[in-house]
């Protein structure tokens, strides 16, 4: 095999690959080739291919030409920069996978490669700063002992991880020198530490730190490709339903430093807000600092663009350029874009750019801008908006400045989009019992089961401190569109005593919290949500307008009320498909009648309970057809859930008897031949209707009544009736001769358009 | 309303008899599975785990099974009257993927719940594009 084909090259002089060679270089490695292409200062790399991957996966070894191969495209980095690898200019390489679809923080990456007992002292001569090379050399130690030894070769099976025992040396240095963060630690403090973490990896792995340039880029090469495999990336493709085959692209590439003094920083923007689409240039960056400081969110970072410490400001050279980049980087792809960058001595180097993750309000307001600025047609805007992404606009969120003002308490799996605040409950009977109430209530606990349904119901969020993206929790919760935040590590509930500790907070049974559902982070007490109206004019009016331009379906609503029917209609809806009438007898009153004619002894008893039925249901199929005047609405004929209704407690069977003039014993009898072993299976739909044809008389009648009376006043009822459950033809022709007949009586009356 | 195996498959005699279908594909899904919608919380995350069924088909139309059911009616009841309206009614009605496959069996309209109206219609036209 050749794998000269499978090394991509890039630099601002000579790049091989480009945008569309996403399925061979990944995304990262196919938007740095187009960056070059475009002529912006991209440090100088190549990529390896990601068929390279499951090459190395099989074998578990990179092969002999692979490596040679490596070694010559190393060669022609150095030649563009006149460094070399190990050599007296040293240069430093970054090894950082990238696959096909995007696993943000699901891979790895390992920066400052090319350190190494013979470089360090020449990099110190270089770059004049004793402590910025030792600060970088235990960066490299650390990302190394990690990523390479421990999770690639598995060499570690304590569960104390050697990063973890790293990160502990470096806070207990800190503290017994009093430092308050990483800035106070000098030259020497970084030397000696770095020290310890070559004694701490030789201690744990029983192998030394490699000390050679290309031992080290090796290693990183086949981990970054193992990582493809490791057990988050494997979770987060099942999850997401992405292929194990594609395999992940290795990007190696020249280091650029952002810590190398006041003239340098680092930086990740959007080219427009990601929140709320604004077109303003919108990101953060930190003076002196190498990328992960940003994110990592030890130091508080700066604005790119305002007044205090903003980029613009302090470094108003390296933002023009910047803000040039930005905008070419938009006209080129037409599309908001997230980038990452690094300026070292003034000059901006340009790291990454991908699509920009957006929030559902940013991507409909950016798509119907970019149509307004003649970046893209109508018709890409709205191939462009995720109709989730519609549906999560239209959830409740938290208050920007909430969020800004508040340090969540915590943070789980986002795992139901949408904002919800409530008191605190830590079982589902509560929850249940306080929701019925017209309480909001979050349910807490430590995972959810099926037992646990009839309170996640009654509960306006759900949290839990186990479980994943698809635990029970998370499934129920996005089923019915409930805010949900699983497997938060730092709860702690303490069920017998009615509290919980988040983190070091304690939360008792009716203490306020509010969910993020959609970041995952928890926050205590009741923050200002907000939700956005459809109804007004704005973007997404507009965008659904070019929608309806381009959709032959046509679209209903399901709606068993007036307000539902209002509701749809400010949705856009063009007609109700379902309207269902046994949630109309569900009213306490009503119930009782409708109980006293199921329970009836006979036809004649059972229509003078009807005749009582009858002007709730004209007054129902009143208000609804009215709402949709001139659009079909399809009315379903009675679907009870019998099971539902002759569930009748102590006083209600009282009356009932009483009204039936039945000793209760006898009702009970009659409530005992309703039961049935299996209610979805049993006498619901048309069969109700087949044993009493006189319900369905009933309804036509409430309907016609209904229509009639509406025809009178001079709108256009269009009513559609629906035949529930049917399975065989005469059950059809049954209910529809019963419709027929009462429509027929009606029809010297007035004149009706009736289908079904 | 069909809502059951049996109506689908007697989709031609209905048709002639109806003058419009209306896919229930809640119940349509319950009992083409077998599956008590209430009751899947028990079982279905472990399907998920084991890959049984990777998506939970009272969200998405199960095209295979419930999906190849809602073709067969609709071409039998098409042939016995070619312009019957033809629609669906689950909660489906709102869900893209779905939307999507209402389009291919050519029904004329889908019905979701009012908060779903505005998905559906985003995703209906995305299926033209």
């Amino acid at each position: 095999m050749n794998n000269k084909q499978k090394i991509y090259f890039f630099s601002q002089l000579q790049t091989d690959g480009d945008q569309h060679m996403v399925d061979t270089l990944g995304g990262k490695g196919a938007n740095i080739a187009e960056m070059c292409k475009l002529g912006l200062p991209v440090p100088p790399g190549f990529t390896l291919a990601t068929s390279l991957c499951s090459d190395y996966l099989k074998k578990g070894s990179l092969s002999v030409s692979l490596k040679k191969n490596i070694k010559s495209n190393v060669i022609k980095v150095e030649k563009v920069l006149e460094k070399s690898f190990g050599g007296d200019d040293p240069l430093l390489l970054s090894v950082r996978s990238g696959a096909p679809v995007s696993m943000p923080g699901m891979m790895e990456t390992i920066l400052n490669i090319g350190l190494t007992s013979q470089t360090i002292p020449r990099m110190i001569q270089k770059s004049g700063s004793e402590r910025f090379v030792y600060d970088s050399y235990r960066r490299l130690i650390m990302m190394y002992a990690d990523v390479v030894m421990e999770k690639a070769l598995g060499l570690n099976k304590k569960k104390y991880s050697i990063r973890e025992k790293m990160e502990d040396l470096l806070q207990k240095t800190k503290k017994t020198k009093g430092y308050k963060n990483d800035s106070f630690m000098t030259a020497k403090d970084w030397k000696s530490l770095s020290k310890k973490y070559l004694v701490m990896v030789e201690k744990t792995f029983g192998v030394p730190f490699p000390d050679n340039q290309y031992e080290q880029l090796f290693g990183a090469t086949e981990a970054v490709f193992a990582s493809w495999n490791g057990k988050r990336a494997r979770e987060y493709r099942s999850f997401e339903k992405i292929s194990s085959s594609m395999g992940t692209a290795v990007n190696i590439q020249a280091m650029v430093f952002g810590n190398l003094g006041s003239n340098c920083g680092t930086g990740v923007a959007f080219t427009r807000n990601p929140s709320t689409g604004e077109n303003v240039f919108f990101g953060e960056w930190l003076p002196d600092a190498q990328g992960e400081d940003v994110v990592a969110g030890i130091r508080t970072p700066h604005p790119i663009v305002g007044k205090k410490n903003s980029l613009s400001s302090v470094m108003p050279e390296a933002f023009n350029a910047l803000n040039r980049v930005r905008k070419q980087l938009e006209k080129h792809y037409d599309d908001m874009q997230d980038i990452e960058f690094t300026i070292q001595d003034k000059k901006l180097w340009m790291l990454q750019t991908r699509r920009g993750k957006r929030s559902g309000i940013a991507a409909i307001k950016i798509a119907t801008d970019m149509v307004e600025e003649k970046l893209i047609s109508k018709k890409e805007a709205v191939r462009r908006v995720k109709p989730l992404q519609i549906y999560e606009s239209l959830l409740k969120n938290i208050e920007p400045e909430e969020i800004e003002n508040n340090a969540p308490l915590g943070r789980g799996l986002p795992a139901g989009p949408g904002a919800s605040f409530g008191s605190v409950v830590f079982s589902a009977e509560k929850a249940e019992a306080l929701g019925k109430k017209g309480k909001k209530v979050i349910l807490v606990r430590e995972e959810t089961s099926p037992e646990d349904i009839h309170g996640m119901h009654y509960s306006e969020g759900i949290l839990t401190s186990r479980g994943g993206l698809t635990s029970h929790a998370a499934l129920v919760a996005r089923g019915w569109g409930k805010s949900c935040v699983v497997g938060c590590q730092t709860l702690v509930i303490n069920k017998k005593s009615a509290f919980a500790k988040l983190g070091n907070t304690k939360i008792k049974e009716g203490d306020f919290i509010t969910l993020n559902g959609s970041s995952g982070e928890i926050f205590l007490g009741r923050l200002k949500l907000f939700q956005n109206p459809i109804n007004s004019s704005g973007p997404l009016n507009e965008l659904l307008s070019w929608a309806d331009k381009i959709r032959k379906l046509k679209i209903r609503t399901n709606a068993d009320t007036p307000e539902d029917c209002e509701r749809a209609l400010s949705f856009g809806a063009e007609g109700v498909g379902l309207c269902r009438t046994e949630h109309m007898f569900f009213d306490e009153k009503r119930v009782h009648d409708f109980r006293k004619m199921i329970l009836s002894g006979s036809e004649k008893e059972r229509l003078v309970h009807l005749k009582k039925l009858l002007p709730y249901q004209t007054k129902d199929f009143y208000g609804i057809l009215k709402k949709m005047n001139g659009m079909p609405v399809t009315v379903r004929l009675l679907d009870p859930p019998l099971h539902e209704f002759i569930s009748i407690n102590p006083k209600e069977l009282k009356l009932l008897s009483s009204d039936l003039g039945l000793s209760s014993g006898e009702v009970e009898e009659r409530v005992k031949l309703l039961k049935e072993s299996n209610p979805m299976l049993g006498h619901r739909g048309c069969r109700l209707g087949i044993s009493y044809p006189e319900i369905t008389a009933m309804q036509t009648r409430a309907i016609l009544g209904a229509a009639f009376k509406l025809q009178k006043q001079g709108l256009s009822p269009k009513v559609e009736l629906m035949i529930p459950l049917v399975s065989h033809l005469n059950e059809f022709v049954s209910q529809k001769n019963i419709v027929m007949r009462r429509l027929r009586r009606a029809k010297n009356k007035t004149q009706n358009n009736f289908v079904f | 309303m069909i809502e059951v195996p049996r109506a689908c498959l007697v989709a031609e005699s209905i048709a002639k008899n109806a003058d419009f279908f209306s896919f229930g594909t809640n119940d349509l899904t319950q009992t083409t599975f077998g599956f008590s919608r209430d009751d899947t919380g028990s079982f279905f995350p472990h399907y998920f785990e084991k890959d049984i069924i990777s998506t939970d088909p009272f969200e998405q139309i199960d095209r295979e099974g419930v999906g190849k059911l809602m073709s067969l009616a609709v071409k039998d009841a098409r042939a016995a009257k070619n312009k019957i309206s033809i629609g669906i009614c689950g909660e489906h009605g709102g869900e893209p993927n779905s939307i999507s496959f209402c389009k291919e069996l050519g029904l004329d309209y889908v019905s979701c719940s009012p908060y779903r109206v505005p998905i559906a219609r985003l995703a209906a036209a995305q299926v033209e594009l």
